[in-house]
């Protein structure tokens, strides 16, 4: 018999712990009797023995033993081994980056950590265990066996991602695996071009060794891309690329930018070593998908095309609920493509077809399922709780707000501001020296903004920082947003999508009620397909990660080996050679118990 | 529950009842001379229950004389009979708040035992007395007699209410010394008197009271085996607490104890010729009374 986590044989110091308790005293039951004559002769003798007193040999206190002890084994993690343990255990660590798929070794640096893995698996045998973790964006154990064929069949079936890799977990777990089996000699390979930081590796309980895979730095790569449509649509959307050569001498490239996948431009791109060229591009009016390809080859080709998705106008119904509208309608209806319906709050039912609802100076008791902008709630609303009786302004406010953005707020009065109570989902963009002036936040998936004041009461109606804060607001609140992400970054998803996601590998996720999408492996674009249509395009993911793209193959000095017994340990599940013994522990620990319950209730009722 | 019929379910059913009627309380003292009771006393009377012969002597009544007798054998002879006299019994029921304790519960038992040994004395025309007895001589009941009073004599046994702690002989002494006629005590109490009951039970029989003593313990008493582990054991009188750890080799030595205190009970009670009988309350009442009083020859 083993142990999987042999330090967690400490809980059996609860044993005695538990008998010191029975020794020195235990909270004793309170028991009435008709008089203490009789026992006052031998509570003496007792009162010297209940300092210290020999532990009394009950079958409860024998059963709470038992217990602790089985409790003791399973958190051990005991298991039967069918095969003496192996005195050697090799874990092999394969890089799957993004970089990794560069070709400078004849075929891609992943094939060529694969084929170096296989000559180190070649050792795996009766006294030798071995293990594959792949570090894509995810560690994964993709084995651990002592059948060098099963080893070599999970290493093949290993493929890089398009993303960074994982190579701290990776690593971790490789420790773990190593310290799982103390009495083994453990060794780590990780075959990596070293782009991923060095502070990712933290010491563990192995020997270890770093093998570089990769030879060359010639790589090109589109690192940056952004597209931006103004308000209101009316201008043409503009593309932002930014191209990066990452090899030491001058370049000559070309690229290529598409609109929904036809060509309108091509220009060559001329770098310096190690150079950065920044490139603007303008999409055809219309164009819903941008994108840009350097042609040409270099090494790595997964970071030579962006998509990017530009934000598309769009009329929008807004319902704007006032018992006075006449200041927030004239800043409502000087935003484009926003159509305007004015309601007094005694009419108010829901938001009927409206994509955005402003309370002003109203609040109703059910907020309504769409974004929605509150200016000066009502107080006992649930949004403010008082009202302060000086003029507020603001002294701090958020740079980084959408909301604020070209708002200056310096010179305004906001009159007698709301005390704002902020809600769990919403954080203040805008704070004055009472409290919040300006909320914003996502309240179920939608947002929400909340003004902390009368605009009509202020000074704001007469400066230009109001139009555009309601602009703002509006526009936020709309998230009519394009551009793209990167691998692996969280999507915020856009509201009342139906139908499937499906990414660029033909995964399929139901988008139905999803306000965010993490599932963003795969470079690309992810449409939404609603069954009986066409698929659209909701997102792209692009690499863009100049870590990535710098496929320079790194040196990676590894950390020292340390003792394993600081270390956590977790078992190769699926990979023994053995039989989990923990179940009939645990079931021992409820029979246990089940029989001191039965025998305790059954002495209290008695 | 009426307060009539709480008083009445101290008795018993109909059939125990008349049981108790057959019986009566044995006396081994002379009794006092006064109204014919119901029962035989040691001394020869001139009632009608004959119980021996004696030669005439000057002074004798003549309607004592047997004539019969007289003319088989030509010599005078008086005809004696057993005297039948009253007694008066004095009931005695410790009201200490330790007699409220168990399953059944001693001081319910006590009332019971008190009712039916009450029941069967005012039956017998004898009188009856009835006390409480605590840390002092408690509420008592005035002399009560003919078994049409036996109503007073079952309400005050139902308000008797445990209470306070325990000090038999200074409740016994007290009793003894309110000049009560001479008679029957019966003390039914389960003992736990911290400063004993000897010097009272002296008392008494100072003052030519036969006494019976009837101690009354709870099983839980008798076999405290149901408890174990560490447990604090409160004084249900005092408070007091002490510690313990209920282990075998701990009960064994209570129920060493237990029986050294029978013993000196036993001991005591025979030295000062007082009659002990220990009733355990899972007895039934009926039980006890006509079948265990009889056999120690307390009721006859």
């Amino acid at each position: 018999m083993n142990f999987l986590a042999p330090a967690l044989l400490g809980f059996l110091v609860l044993i005695p712990i538990l008998i010191i308790l029975y020794l020195i005293r235990a909270q004793r039951r309170r028991q009435m009797v008709s008089s203490i004559l009789l026992w006052r002769d031998m509570v003496q003798d007792l009162e010297v023995r209940t300092r210290l007193r020999k532990p009394p040999l009950s079958i409860l206190m024998l059963l709470q033993i038992a217990a602790l002890a089985f409790g003791g084994f399973a958190i051990a993690r005991p298991f039967w081994q069918n095969e003496p343990a192996p005195k050697t255990q090799v874990i092999v660590i394969l890089d799957a980056s993004a970089s990794m798929q560069s070709t400078d070794v004849g075929q891609r640096r992943f094939n060529e950590a694969q084929r170096q893995a296989a000559d180190v698996l070649g050792r795996v045998g009766e006294d030798v265990a071995g293990a594959v973790i792949k570090a894509g964006t995810q560690a994964t154990l993709l084995g651990y066996s002592r059948d060098s064929s099963a080893l070599l069949a999970a290493l093949r079936s290993a493929t890089p991602t398009d993303g960074a890799g994982d190579i701290a977990t990776a690593w971790r777990l490789a420790g773990s695996i190593a310290a799982a089996r103390p009495e083994a000699q453990s060794e780590v390979y990780l075959f990596s071009d070293g782009s991923f930081p060095a502070t990712a590796l933290a010491p563990i309980a192995a020997s270890s060794r770093f093998v570089s895979i990769g030879s060359s730095s010639d790589n090109q790569a589109i690192t940056q891309v952004g597209v931006r449509r103004p308000l209101g649509g009316s201008a043409k959307p503009v593309a932002l690329v930014r191209v990066a050569n990452y090899s030491s001498g001058a370049v000559e490239r070309r690229i290529r930018a598409s609109a929904d996948g036809i060509q309108f431009r091509e220009q060559p791109v001329s770098f310096n070593g190690k150079g950065v060229v920044d490139l603007l591009f303008d999409p055809p009016v219309g164009t819903r998908i941008f994108s840009a390809q350097l042609i040409g080859r270099d090494v790595l080709a997964a970071d030579d095309h962006v998509d990017a998705i530009i934000p598309q106008p769009a009329e929008n119904d807004a319902l704007l609920v006032s018992p006075s509208p006449d200041t927030m309608a004239r800043a409502l209806r000087a935003i484009p493509q926003l159509s305007l319906r004015v309601m007094q709050p005694q009419d108010y039912k829901d938001s009927g077809s409206a994509a955005i609802v402003i309370f002003d100076n109203f609040l109703p008791p059910i907020l309504p399922p769409v974004p929605i902008l509150v200016s000066n709630p009502p107080i006992g609303s649930g949004l403010a709780s008082a009202r302060f009786s000086q003029s507020g302004f603001a002294i701090s406010y958020d740079p980084e707000s959408e909301v604020l953005t070209g708002v200056d707020l310096g010179p305004v009065e906001f009159g007698r501001v709301a005390k704002l109570d902020v809600p769990a989902w919403a954080a203040p963009i805008v704070v004055g020296p009472d409290g919040p002036l300006i909320l914003e936040g996502e309240r179920d998936g939608r947002r929400a903004v909340v003004f902390g004041f009368d605009p009509g009461a202020s000074s704001l109606p007469k400066l230009v920082a109001f139009p555009t804060l309601v602009a703002n607001s509006v526009e936020w609140l709309l998230a009519n947003e394009g551009g793209a992400s990167s691998v692996g970054a969280t999507v915020r998803l856009p509201g009342g999508l139906t139908g499937d996601i499906v990414a660029p590998g033909g995964a399929t996720s139901p988008a139905a009620g999803q306000a965010f999408f993490g599932q963003t492996d795969k470079v690309g674009k992810y449409d939404v397909k609603k069954p009986g249509a066409d698929a659209a395009t909701v997102f792209a993911v692009n690499l863009v990660d100049e870590r990535e793209s710098d496929v320079a193959p790194r040196s990676i000095t590894l950390p020292q080996r340390v003792a394993p017994f600081s270390f956590p340990t977790i078992a190769p599940e699926g990979h023994l050679e053995g039989r989990d013994l923990w179940p009939f522990l645990v079931a021992g620990v409820l029979a246990l118990l089940s029989v001191e319950w039965w025998l305790f209730s059954k002495r209290g009722m008695s | 529950m009426t307060t009539a019929a709480s008083h009445r379910a101290l008795l018993g059913d109909e059939a125990f009842l008349r049981s108790l009627e057959q019986l009566s309380i044995v006396v081994r003292r002379v009794l006092r001379p006064g109204l014919n009771g119901d029962h035989r006393g040691v001394a020869r009377s001139n009632s009608s229950e004959f119980a021996d012969y004696r030669s005439y002597s000057a002074g004798d009544d003549f309607r004592r004389i047997d004539w019969n007798l007289y003319g088989r054998l030509g010599v005078l002879f008086i005809r004696l009979s057993e005297a039948r006299e009253d007694i008066n019994v004095h009931l005695l029921l410790d009201s200490s708040r330790s007699m409220d304790y168990g399953e059944p519960n001693k001081a319910d038992y006590g009332k019971r035992l008190a009712a039916a040994l009450g029941y069967l004395a005012l039956s017998r025309l004898d009188t009856v007395n009835a006390a409480s007895l605590g840390f002092n001589l408690g509420d008592r009941l005035a002399t009560v007699r003919g078994k049409d009073r036996v109503f007073r004599l079952l309400k005050f046994l139902d308000d008797v209410t445990p209470k306070g702690t325990t000090d038999l002989n200074s409740a016994m002494k007290q009793y003894a010394e309110a000049g009560r006629p001479s008679g029957v005590v019966v003390v039914i109490s389960d003992l736990l008197s911290p400063d004993g009951y000897r010097a009272g039970l002296e008392r008494l029989r100072a003052a030519r009271l036969e006494v019976i003593m009837i101690q009354i313990l709870s099983p839980q008493e008798l076999d405290p085996t149901a408890s174990s582990g560490d447990v604090e054991l409160i004084d249900r009188e005092t408070g007091e607490i002490v510690e313990v750890t209920l282990t075998s080799g701990i009960l064994d030595q209570y129920q060493k104890r237990l029986g050294g205190w029978f013993e000196e009970i036993e001991t005591t009670c025979a030295q000062l010729g007082v009659s002990y009988h220990r009733i355990a309350t899972t007895t039934p009442l009926e039980s006890a009374v006509l079948n265990d009083l009889r056999n120690r020859r307390i009721l006859r």
